[in-house]
């Protein structure tokens, strides 16, 4: 069993709580999952995946990790969030669901920070062989900037119209009354680390 | 002496009457429970197998009524054949034994529940089912959907990456797709040009009866290559869930280790739980040759794994079968199984037409091995660990222990559904 005990998260990020040493040689974790939300995605990137994982790598999350003498992957990580990806060249790379709090499979264990005691979460990567190569990643929670709203309001004046001075008055020109009541511009200022 | 016995009889009662774990106010007042330990087979599909013995095997030794453990005529049985429970009403009361045999596949097995078919030797009583039920097995059973598995369609050897549609899976089965450049991998780049061998599979699987339905109209039955026949036998489909026989196979020419058995223009399909959990049935040896699962080398012929496909219209849609797509049902080839049993033994509660009350009880049979089947079924459709017993080894809830068995063999639990960890067909 190899034991990741790092892992690189990358790009901008809010400050984040126990960032941990560079860099894993199998899996990149590249951005932080939301300490706030019960669920948010993580991408994470795999290189040189060894050939014994098989056509696919398999990706859990766990509240555990091998180097607990307790660890079983069937107890330990939540089931029914597992997923999978193929890999192609020895890489492959996944948006990840991880959830912050109770498992999602019968919520009596969990992980993150809204769980009780916090205890670390970690993604679990396996292929074929089973529990003998598995590799584990420790999940990395932290402020995650919620998107900005601009809002920008723009008011065109019409002049007041003409009065004539003859009598018989002359035709008024008609302006279109282009009156833009307001603009609200919305961006969203997207965290580069958060692009998919 | 005789004052002794009894304030001992009484004391070992107090004792044990201190772990009585009540059944709740809602337990009907009839139940399954004769104080006699029934020794109950089931039988039928093969994908289901491994996890319903694991089942078996934690409901076997669920706590129940206190036994007889001297040396008497009723060793064994419940102490004290009266109404007052000696021991948990939850676990398994009259310590049944259930032991399931081995299997023929879905349809043989269910069958074998239902006046007028085949039975089972030895008989069964309860069935094991990889499929759901139709209209006319309906009639006679119920069907109850414990948990969740996926179709997952694979190629062999150095054929992987495959995104392939419903289709083209048509397709391939009436043999209107035939060559491997008609396809493309999930990059979208053509394979090259190599006839495509598709099989079948045990026409009494419940694993084909599902790949058939997403595949209907075609059948895998039509154009599906069966194994070389071993004279005097005719030529027979593989069973389910095991490469080894594909990858043995001749081929028709009967010779091995040419172009009709180049294993790497294979497509086939397996449970997606059996492919998940068990490397030693999705891969194997080319031309006979025997696999060592420890040291992943072949006696002789080369090593030759199953690779996953992506389904979906497109490369970009898509999608692998796992846990994930299973519970979101994005992945478009998914199944529930089942255990069934006939509806005199048990029902869910409340039955009108195909519609259940609430769950979690279960009704049917009060006595015998039918009754035991009864508190058997209910015992696997509670869906908290507060409505069952704690294992007295592990101090797990049986909710936690039931859905371990279900993880450790590669399934999904089954979602909750009217009072019931249980689809419930009826």
């Amino acid at each position: 069993m190899r034991f990741k005990g790092t892992a690189t998260v990358l790009g901008a990020a809010a400050l984040v709580a126990g960032l941990s040493a560079p860099v894993s040689a199998s899996a990149t974790i590249l951005n932080v999952a939301d300490q706030a939300s019960a669920s948010s995605v993580i991408n994470i990137e795999m290189t040189n995946l060894p050939a014994s994982f098989g056509s696919v790598v398999n990706i859990e999350q766990c509240w555990k990790n091998d180097t607990d003498p307790t660890f079983n992957a069937i107890v330990h990580c939540d089931q029914s969030t597992a997923d999978n990806q193929t890999i192609v060249g020895g890489n492959a790379t996944k948006a990840y669901t991880v959830f912050n709090g109770p498992d999602l499979n019968l919520g009596e264990n969990g992980c993150g920070p809204l769980f009780a005691g916090a205890p670390q979460c970690w993604i679990r990567l396996s292929g074929d062989s089973g529990n003998a190569n598995d590799e584990f990643y420790p999940i990395v929670y932290g402020a995650v900037a919620p998107p900005t709203t601009t809002t920008t309001t723009t008011t065109t004046v019409v002049p007041p119209a003409e009065v004539p001075e003859a009598p018989m008055g002359v035709l008024l020109p008609l302006t279109a009354a282009a009156l833009i009541g307001g603009t609200v511009v919305v961006s969203r200022r997207r965290r580069s680390a958060s692009a998919a | 002496m005789k004052i002794k016995s009894i304030i001992g009889t009484l004391v070992a009662c107090g004792s044990v009457l201190s772990f009585v774990n009540v059944a709740s106010a809602s337990e009907p007042p009839d139940t399954g429970w004769d104080q006699n330990p029934d020794v109950v087979i089931g039988g039928g599909s093969d994908t289901t197998y491994n996890v319903m013995q694991r089942l078996e095997v934690l409901y076997n030794g669920a706590p129940g009524c206190s036994i007889d453990k001297g040396e008497t005529a009723t060793k064994g049985k419940c102490i004290d054949p009266t109404a007052a429970a000696t021991g948990a009403t939850n676990g398994n009361y009259d310590h049944d034994l259930f032991v399931g045999a081995t299997p023929t596949g879905s349809s043989a097995g269910v069958d074998a529940l239902r006046p007028g078919f085949n039975q089972y030797v030895p008989p069964i009583d309860y069935a094991r089912s990889s499929s759901s039920g139709n209209a006319a097995r309906l009639a006679d059973l119920t069907y109850w959907g414990y948990a969740k598995d996926a179709i997952a369609v694979i190629t062999f050897g150095s054929r992987s990456n495959l995104c392939v549609s419903q289709a083209q899976l048509q397709g391939i089965y009436s043999l209107t797709i035939t060559n491997w450049d008609q396809l493309t991998d999930c990059n979208g780049a053509a394979y090259a040009s190599a006839p495509i061998i598709p099989w079948a599979m045990n026409s009494a699987s419940g694993t084909t009866a599902s790949f058939n339905t997403f595949i209907a109209p075609v059948s895998s039955a039509t154009n599906g290559r069966k194994l070389a026949p071993v004279p005097p036998s005719a030529a027979v489909a593989p069973f389910e869930n095991d490469v080894k026989p594909l990858l043995a196979d001749p081929g028709p020419d009967g010779v091995i280790g040419n172009a009709d058995d180049d294993e790497n223009n294979y497509i086939w399909w397996i449970s997606y739980a059996a492919h998940l959990r068990y490397p030693y049935v999705k891969n194997g040896c080319s031309d006979g040759g025997s696999l060592n699962i420890t040291s992943g080398t072949c006696s002789s012929g080369t090593l030759i794994n199953s690779n996953l496909a992506k389904i979906g219209s497109t490369p970009g849609t898509a999608v692998l079968p796992s846990a994930t797509t299973i519970n979101n049902n994005s992945y478009p080839i998914t199944r529930t199984i089942y255990h069934v049993t006939r509806n005199t033994d048990a029902d869910c509660f409340g039955a009108s037409g195909s519609t259940c009350g609430a769950g979690p009880e279960v009704v049917g049979a009060d006595t015998g091995k039918g009754g035991a089947v009864r508190e058997f079924t209910e015992w696997l459709c509670r869906a908290t660990n507060a409505q069952h017993a704690v294992n007295p080894v592990t101090g797990l809830g049986y909710r936690s222990e039931i859905l371990g068995a279900i993880n450790a063999e590669g399934f999904q639990q089954a979602p909750l559904t009217n009072g019931y960890r249980c689809s419930v067909q009826t």
